[in-house]
C-alpha cells in the first residue's frame, strides 16, 4: 500500500509537469498566431493555430487542475488525469491521421500542392507530446489491471 | 416498449434484421417502426415504440406509445428494461401489468448490470411479477433466441400475470367504486386500470370518461373522492398511488437485486466528473467539435482528390466517346459536372457522419445536452430543445420530428422555428466548397463559425419569440446520462452507412433531376451564349434584389435552385461554370467577404423542401410554415447584408 501511495504521489506530480508542458506549447502556438516570434527547434514545429493552442492549453489545464484537486484531497481527483489523457490521445490520433492523409496526398497521389511536403510539416506538438503522456497512461492501465477502476 | 435509452431499437433491429437508427442517448425514436421475424413457424410482427417512463402520456412520442397499446391491442408487449437501472424501469412494468396485457420483459444491458456488481435473481422476478424475464445484451445479440421462445410461448399459452398491486383498503375501495361505474369501454381495457388512471388525474382518460353515458356522474364521484383523499391525507390521490408503486418496486429490488459493493471506481462516473464539469465541459466540447471538423476536412482530403480525379477521368472519357454535341454537353456538363461536383464532397460528408455516429455511440451527445441546458435556457430555448438542435446537425427533418418529445406546445413550436437555423449536412458541402476556395488554411474555422452563427441566431430568435409571441414558462428538463461505452465499430459504420445511403439517394434522384433541369435552362435557347439562356434570364430578373449583397446572376440562380435542396447550389454553379475551374470562376465573382456572407445566406435562408413539408406536417399549420419561410429569407438577407457592410468597412479601414 505504501509503495502504491508513493507511486501515486509521483504520478500526480508528474501529471502537473505534463500539464505545464502542454500549456507552454499551447502558449507558443498562441504567440505564433498573434504573429510574434517564438523560439523554434527542428523538432517543435509550432503553427499559428488558435484552436490548437486552445486544445493544448485545455489538456494542460485539466492535468494541473487534477494536481491541485489531489493536493486538496478532492474525492475522485484521478478523473482529471484520466480525461486529459483521453483528450491527449484523441488529439494524437487526429493529428497522426492528418499526417498520414497528407503523406497520401504527397507520395501516393503526387498532388502538386504537396510537392514541398515533408513529414516534419505535420509532426505537430499533439503528436510528439504523447510521449510525455505515456507514463500516466501506463499508470492508469495498471490501476485498471489491479481492479481499482471499472472499465466501461 | 420501455423507458428511453434502454436499447429498444437495438433489440428491434436484432430481432427483425432491420437497420433502424439507434443512438446511445434518449429520445432517438419518436415514431413507431415496424418489422417482422420468423420463429418456430410463426411470423411475428414487431413494432418499436418511442420510449416512455409511464402510461400517463404528456408528449407526442409518449402518446404514440400509449395509444398503440390501447388502440392496436398487440398480442404481446415486449418491455425492454435496463437491467442496471431496475428500480426506474419497473414502474412502467407495473402500469402495463395493471392494463392487463401479456408481457415479456427483456432484461437488457445485463452485462452492464453484472459489471456494476449487480446480481439479479431472475427466477424471483418472474415469481413476483408472473411474467417471463429474459436477460439480453442487445448489441451483442445475446439472449435473443430465448427472447423469441418466451414471446411465442407467452402468446401461445395465454400466460397472463395474476399480480395485482394493493393500494391499501381505502384507495382500493375508491378504485372499486369507480370501476363499477365504468361501462364496457371501446378500448376493452381493464376497468381497474381506467379507475386508477382517473384517480391519477390522467387528462385523456378523464376526457374519455366524460363522454360516456354516465360520464358526469363518474366525474362527480371522482371529484368527491379526490376531495376526501386530500382532506384525509393532505396529498392528492396520484401521489399516494405513486408512492405505493415505488414502495412496492423498492421492496422488489431489495429482494431480487444484490449489489456487490466494490471499491472500484467507475470510469463512466470519473469521465463525467470532468466532461460535465462547469468549467471544463464547454472547452472539451469545443475541442471535440473542432476535432470533428479537422477530421472531416484534413483526413478526408485524399479521398476528395481521388473522387475529383475519378470524375475528371469520367468527363474526359465522355468527351471522347460521345459524338453528338448536345448529348455530350448534357452528359459532361449536366450530369457529370452537376452531380459529380456534389459527390466530390461525399468523403467529407462520410467522415462527418462517421465522427457523429462515433460521438453518439460512446454516449457523448447526452453530455452535450446536459452541459448546454443552463446556457440554452438563458438564451430562450427549452432544455429539451437541445437534442433536436443536435440532431439538426445531421438533418433538419428528423430534428423537427424529434420535437415530439417536448411536452409544452409553445416550447415545441419555438424549437421547430429555430431548428432550420442549425447547419445540416446538406449545407455542409456548400460551406466546404466556399471555405476551401476563399479561406484555405482557415477553412475549418470558417465552417465552424457557421455552426456558431446558427446557434447564436437560433438563440436570438427563440428569445424574441418566447418574449413576444409564445409566452410560456420553460419546461423542466430531465435527461438520463447513459453509461459511456466503447464504440462498436460495426454500429458506427452501420449508422454512417445509413446516412450516406440517404445522401446518395438524394443525389441519385433530386439532384440528378435538378441538374438536368438546370442544364436545360442554361443550354436553351439552343446556341445562345450562356448569359442569354433561360436560366440567365431568371437569374438576372431576380439578381437586382440580391445585388446589395454582392451576388451576381449566377449566384442568384444557384440560390433559387437551392430552395429544393442545398446541395443543388453546388451543382448549379458547376453547370453554370462548366468547362472552367470552379475555384477560379467563383473567385472572379466573389470576394472573401461576399463569399462569407453567401455562406451565412445559405445557412439561414429557407431550408430544403422536405424540411418545409415536415414543418407543415408536424405543426399542422400552413400559416406558420409560410412565416418560417418568410422570416428565414428576411433574416438571411439582413445577416448577409450586415456581413458584407461590416466586412467591406473593416477591410477598408485596414
Amino acid at each position: 500500500m505504501g509503495g502504491n501511495a508513493v507511486k501515486q504521489t509521483k504520478i500526480i506530480y508528474y501529471s502537473a509537469f505534463v500539464g505545464v508542458v502542454y500549456i507552454i506549447f499551447g502558449l507558443m502556438e498562441l504567440i505564433k498566431f498573434l504573429g510574434l516570434d517564438v523560439i523554434e527547434t527542428p523538432l517543435t514545429n509550432f503553427n499559428p493555430d488558435l484552436i490548437a493552442a486552445f486544445s493544448l492549453s485545455v489538456v494542460g489545464g485539466i492535468y494541473i487542475h487534477g494536481f491541485l484537486a489531489s493536493r486538496r484531497g478532492e474525492e475522485k481527483s484521478i478523473a482529471y488525469p484520466i480525461v486529459s489523457t483521453i483528450l491527449a490521445i484523441g488529439l494524437f490520433i487526429l493529428y497522426t491521421m492528418i499526417l498520414l492523409a497528407n503523406f497520401a496526398e504527397a507520395v501516393l497521389l503526387n498532388n502538386p500542392d504537396y510537392a514541398n511536403w515533408t513529414i516534419q510539416n505535420d509532426l505537430r506538438p499533439e503528436i510528439y507530446l504523447i510521449f510525455f503522456v505515456l507514463p500516466i497512461l501506463f499508470w492508469l492501465r495498471g490501476m485498471v489491471k489491479e481492479g481499482k477502476i471499472r472499465l466501461i | 416498449m420501455g423507458n428511453p435509452n434502454t436499447g429498444k431499437s437495438t433489440i428491434f433491429n436484432s430481432l427483425t434484421g432491420s437497420a433502424q437508427y439507434v443512438g446511445n442517448w434518449p429520445g432517438v425514436t419518436v415514431e413507431k417502426k415496424e418489422g417482422t421475424f420468423n420463429f418456430d413457424g410463426y411470423l411475428v410482427k414487431v413494432v418499436d415504440l418511442p420510449g416512455t417512463y409511464n402510461l400517463t402520456a404528456i408528449s407526442i412520442d409518449e402518446l404514440i406509445a400509449r395509444n398503440f397499446i390501447l388502440e392496436e391491442r398487440p398480442d404481446i408487449v415486449l418491455q425492454v428494461v435496463d437491467a442496471s437501472k431496475l428500480e426506474r424501469n419497473l414502474y412502467l412494468l407495473l402500469e402495463l401489468l395493471e392494463l392487463g396485457v401479456k408481457i415479456v420483459v427483456a432484461l437488457n444491458m445485463y452485462d452492464l448490470a453484472k459489471a456494476k456488481g449487480i446480481e439479479l435473481d431472475v427466477n424471483k422476478l418472474e415469481e413476483i411479477f408472473g411474467v417471463k424475464f429474459v436477460p439480453t445484451v442487445g448489441d451483442k445479440r445475446i439472449g435473443l433466441d430465448d427472447l423469441k421462445v418466451a414471446i411465442i410461448r407467452t402468446v401461445r399459452e395465454d400466460c397472463k400475470t395474476t399480480l395485482k398491486l394493493d393500494y391499501g383498503e381505502e384507495i382500493e375501495n375508491y378504485i372499486k367504486k369507480l370501476a363499477d361505474m365504468l361501462k364496457v369501454n371501446e378500448f376493452h381495457v381493464n376497468k381497474r386500470w381506467l379507475a386508477v388512471k382517473l384517480l391519477e388525474g390522467d387528462p385523456d382518460v378523464i376526457d374519455y370518461v366524460k363522454n360516456l353515458d354516465n360520464g358526469e356522474e363518474i366525474i362527480e364521484l371522482l371529484e368527491k373522492i379526490n376531495l376526501e383523499i386530500l382532506e384525509k391525507h393532505g396529498k392528492p390521490a396520484n401521489l399516494i398511488i405513486l408512492n405505493k408503486r415505488y414502495d412496492f418496486i423498492k421492496k422488489v429490488v431489495e429482494t431480487v437485486a444484490k449489489k456487490i459493493e466494490t471499491e472500484k471506481l467507475d470510469l463512466s462516473d470519473l469521465i463525467d466528473k470532468i466532461v460535465t464539469h462547469p468549467v471544463w465541459g464547454i472547452p472539451i466540447f469545443i475541442i471535440v467539435i473542432y476535432s470533428m471538423f479537422k477530421f472531416t476536412f484534413d483526413v478526408a482530403q485524399p479521398f476528395v482528390d481521388l473522387t475529383a480525379l475519378t470524375f475528371s477521368i469520367l468527363g474526359d472519357i465522355a468527351e471522347r466517346i460521345i459524338p453528338l454535341p448536345i448529348l455530350r454537353s448534357f452528359i459532361v456538363n449536366g450530369v457529370i459536372e452537376g452531380v459529380g461536383t456534389v459527390l466530390l464532397f461525399l468523403p467529407n460528408i462520410a467522415f462527418l457522419f462517421l465522427f457523429m455516429s462515433f460521438l453518439e455511440d460512446i454516449g457523448y451527445m447526452s453530455r452535450v445536452a446536459f452541459n448546454f441546458d443552463n446556457l440554452m435556457r438563458k438564451l430562450g430555448l427549452s432544455g429539451k430543445s437541445i437534442i433536436p438542435l443536435l440532431l439538426a446537425m445531421g438533418c433538419n427533418v428528423p430534428a423537427i420530428m424529434s420535437t415530439r418529445t417536448i411536452e409544452d406546445e409553445y416550447d415545441r413550436k419555438i424549437t421547430i422555428l429555430v431548428s432550420p437555423l442549425i447547419p445540416c449536412s446538406a449545407r455542409f458541402p456548400v460551406f466546404i466548397m466556399l471555405a476551401s476556395i476563399f479561406f484555405s488554411q482557415y477553412a475549418a474555422i470558417a465552417v465552424l463559425s457557421m455552426y456558431l452563427l446558427g446557434f447564436i441566431l437560433a438563440s436570438i430568435i427563440a428569445t424574441i419569440v418566447r418574449k413576444y409571441i409564445y409566452k410560456s414558462k420553460e419546461a423542466s428538463f430531465i435527461i438520463e446520462l447513459p453509461e459511456y461505452k466503447i464504440p462498436s465499430l460495426n454500429l458506427v459504420f452501420k449508422q454512417s452507412k445509413m446516412r450516406i445511403k440517404h445522401f446518395l439517394e438524394k443525389v441519385s434522384n433530386v439532384i440528378l433531376i435538378m441538374s438536368m433541369i438546370i442544364w436545360a435552362l442554361l443550354y436553351l435557347p439552343y446556341g445562345a451564349p450562356i448569359d442569354q439562356t433561360y436560366g440567365a434570364i431568371i437569374g438576372k430578373t431576380i439578381q437586382p434584389v440580391l445585388s446589395p449583397l454582392g451576388y451576381t446572376w449566377e449566384i442568384t440562380l444557384a440560390l433559387i435552385f437551392g430552395f429544393v435542396a442545398k446541395e443543388i447550389i453546388i451543382s448549379s454553379l458547376a453547370i453554370i461554370f462548366s468547362g472552367q475551374n470552379l475555384a477560379v470562376a467563383l473567385s472572379s465573382i466573389l470576394t472573401p467577404v461576399s463569399a462569407y456572407s453567401l455562406m451565412a445566406f445559405v445557412l439561414i435562408y429557407t431550408p430544403c423542401m422536405p424540411t418545409i413539408a415536415t414543418i407543415r406536417s408536424e405543426t399542422g399549420d400552413s400559416k406558420l410554415t409560410a412565416k418560417v419561410i418568410l422570416y428565414e429569407l428576411i433574416l438571411a438577407y439582413a445577416v448577409a447584408l450586415l456581413i458584407n457592410t461590416v466586412g467591406v468597412f473593416i477591410l477598408g479601414v485596414i
